[in-house]
């Protein structure tokens, strides 16, 4: 088993992304105009929706990961369902949070329990549960074939909190397919695209170093065996 | 600005989040990278 020494990669991805994020920033408090019913509170929403997307995209390539595994039973997909799990649950919390700061100056309360915000509160916590749960079996291919079959099944809630404000009468705004709740100008549209990217590229780069991370676990595994063999 | 105190504190979390990431990431990491090199010079001592 071996590592390469200096991970330029993921120097460069982490130094892109880091340029991305401050693009990002700079076009949400400079280059995008004010929004006229809500005022510079709706700033938020940009950052909001790039961390619901990352939380998305995370929980969608565990998914992936899981069938990966259960087809072809290789440990590498199951580290990748489990680095993309951590970092999912984090911008999920990131979304979840910054949409209560978003609500209370628009709905006049933090929290209140409609659907797009009860579902995502519960889609947090079966995925706080995967990360817990996983931890506590033993056997790493009990573990993973438990872990894959979470993972997909878990994945229902990402759909259903997508169409959740579609399916079901909702206050949460609908801005991305309607509209509703939000008039966005080109300036808007281009600065949220821009700052999804931003975040993607940000996801990419923490998933590259959190696989690493969990190789790093396999090699230090590998090592305490063969002392113990000898 | 009106309602700044939101805007600045939801940007907060955003930092605040990303850095604990970031830094518990670098964290183990480091922690492993030790121990690997502990456990290597270990392993060439005894087959040695």
């Amino acid at each position: 088993m071996k590592r390469s020494g200096q991970d330029w990669w993921g120097i460069a991805l982490a130094v892109l992304s880091g340029a991305a994020i401050v693009i990002a920033l700079t076009m949400v408090f400079v280059y995008a105009p004010r929004e006229a019913t809500m005022g510079d509170v709706q700033r938020i929403f940009y950052f909001h929706v790039s961390s619901a997307w990352v939380g998305f995209l995370a929980f969608f390539v565990t998914f992936l990961a899981g069938i990966g595994y259960l087809a072809r039973r290789e440990r590498r997909w199951d580290i990748v369902a489990v680095s993309s799990v951590e970092i999912g649950v984090t911008f999920i919390t990131m979304a979840i949070i910054t949409g209560s700061l978003w609500a209370r100056p628009a709905w006049g309360t933090y929290w209140t329990w409609e659907p797009r915000l009860t579902i995502s509160a519960v889609q947090l916590l079966i995925y706080v549960s995967y990360v817990m749960l996983r931890a506590a079996i033993e056997g790493p291919e009990r573990r993973a074939r438990f872990a894959a079959v979470y993972g997909i099944v878990a994945f229902v809630t990402v759909p259903l909190s997508w169409f959740a404000i579609r399916w079901w009468r909702t206050i949460h705004p609908d801005v991305l397919t309607s509209g509703e709740g939000m008039a966005l100008t080109s300036r808007m549209v281009q600065t949220l695209l821009f700052s999804v990217g931003a975040f993607t590229l940000l996801y990419v780069t923490l998933l590259r170093q959190r696989i690493r991370l969990e190789q790093a676990t396999d090699v230090l595994l590998y090592l305490r065996a063969r002392i113990r063999d000898l | 600005m009106e309602n700044l105190s939101y805007l600045v504190a939801a940007y907060i979390v955003f930092w605040a989040l990303t850095f604990v990431l970031v830094f518990s990431i670098w964290a183990r990491q480091r922690r492993l990278e030790q121990e690997i090199a502990a456990l290597a010079a270990q392993l060439k001592e005894n087959e040695e």
